[in-house]
């Protein structure tokens, strides 16, 4: 994919996320970002629960795929071990039992990255097929994200926060 | 029949075009209410791994596992290896740990419920897992046998990556 193709990638993915009211400040270019050789992408946010997190949206010409993070700021390295134990327990179970999104925690950048990505066939990309991602992607990951607050602020069980998090997920 | 029905029976047909297509000779299948299961894998001389992909109506998941059963005497740092990982190294799928059996999986899928099914988008995305997860179950178990700190082993292959890409960028521009 060369840069103008990605280049117009971003102004659809741009344009689905101002159909579902989800603002967004132009693009960037990274010429290095972690994992990957070049992308760009452009920056918007999202407060739910009273959690606001920063949503970055990348197109990554040289691997061909589009990718969609959430990021809340979290140092989990403030934590006592048990802590921090039972936060990688509810991440590896939500990582395990979710085939399309997953949860990464970033001590150098102190935060809890929520994640997904696919590959565009054709260097094109399937309005409708990104905006059932992307309406996935803002309904989910808030809601895990409710859970990891439960439990930082209540040391709650993991497995606790997992299955009731399991029982909303299926209401919705 | 019902539309779901018949969806989820097509897609399962592309699906087994495009692992034979791949080259994945004979999948195991087994057909169930509302999807599709087929169970093949790729075998190499130091391990074998299986893939697991399940088709639904509107959703294909991909499972790969790596059936190599680390033994690790305390969790966490494994936990944050595999999250180092996904971190890094991954594109379209990422990794969990089964700890019921202290098994390593690969996890990916492919949304159908908006457009028709894409071949393209299907055929690359079955090499891509399984690329991955026959690279990467190799450096864990090269990171295993190797007594090194893995942490320390997996800063040099991504430094190593990082490198290659940065040449390859040189090399467009």
């Amino acid at each position: 994919m060369d840069v103008n193709s990605a280049r117009i990638i971003l102004a659809q993915m741009q344009g689905c996320f101002k159909e579902l009211n989800v603002p967004f400040v132009n693009e960037s270019e990274m010429l290095y970002c972690e994992g990957f050789s070049n992308a760009i992408n452009f920056r918007s946010w999202f407060e739910k629960n009273g959690n606001l997190a920063e949503i970055l949206a990348f197109v990554v010409p040289s691997h061909g795929i589009i990718q969609l993070t959430m990021n809340y700021n979290q140092n989990i390295e403030d934590f006592d071990e048990s802590t921090i134990r039972n936060l990688f327990s509810l991440l590896n179970a939500i990582n395990k039992s979710d085939s399309t999104f997953y949860w990464l925690f970033c001590s150098e950048a102190a935060k809890l990255e929520f994640r997904t990505a696919y590959y565009l066939a054709g260097n094109r990309l399937g309005e409708r097929q990104f905006k059932s991602l992307l309406g996935k992607f803002l309904n989910i990951g808030p809601l895990y994200y409710k859970y990891f607050r439960r439990l930082i602020n209540y040391n709650e069980d993991p497995n606790v926060m997992f299955y009731k998090m399991q029982v909303e997920l299926k209401a919705m | 029949m019902s539309n779901e029905r018949k969806n989820f029976q097509s897609t399962h047909e592309n699906i087994r075009s495009c692992l034979i297509e791949l080259g994945f000779s004979e999948p195991h299948e087994e057909v169930e209410v509302d999807s599709g299961i087929f169970i093949t894998g790729i075998k190499n001389d130091d391990f074998e791994m299986p893939i697991e992909i399940t088709c639904k109506a509107d959703i294909v998941y991909f499972k790969v596992s790596s059936n190599l059963l680390f033994n690790v005497s305390d969790i966490i740092p494994f936990y944050r290896l595999l999250n180092e990982i996904n971190f890094t190294l991954m594109n379209i799928g990422h990794f969990a740990i089964n700890e019921a059996d202290n098994d390593v999986i690969l996890q990916t899928s492919v949304d159908l419920s908006a457009d028709d099914f894409d071949r393209e988008q299907m055929l690359t995305t079955i090499q891509r897992i399984s690329l991955q997860g026959l690279e990467l179950f190799n450096l864990l178990k090269e990171m295993f046998e190797s007594g090194q700190c893995p942490f320390y082993f997996l800063h040099d292959y991504i430094e190593e990556n990082r490198k290659n890409q940065l040449t390859n960028l040189e090399t467009i521009h």
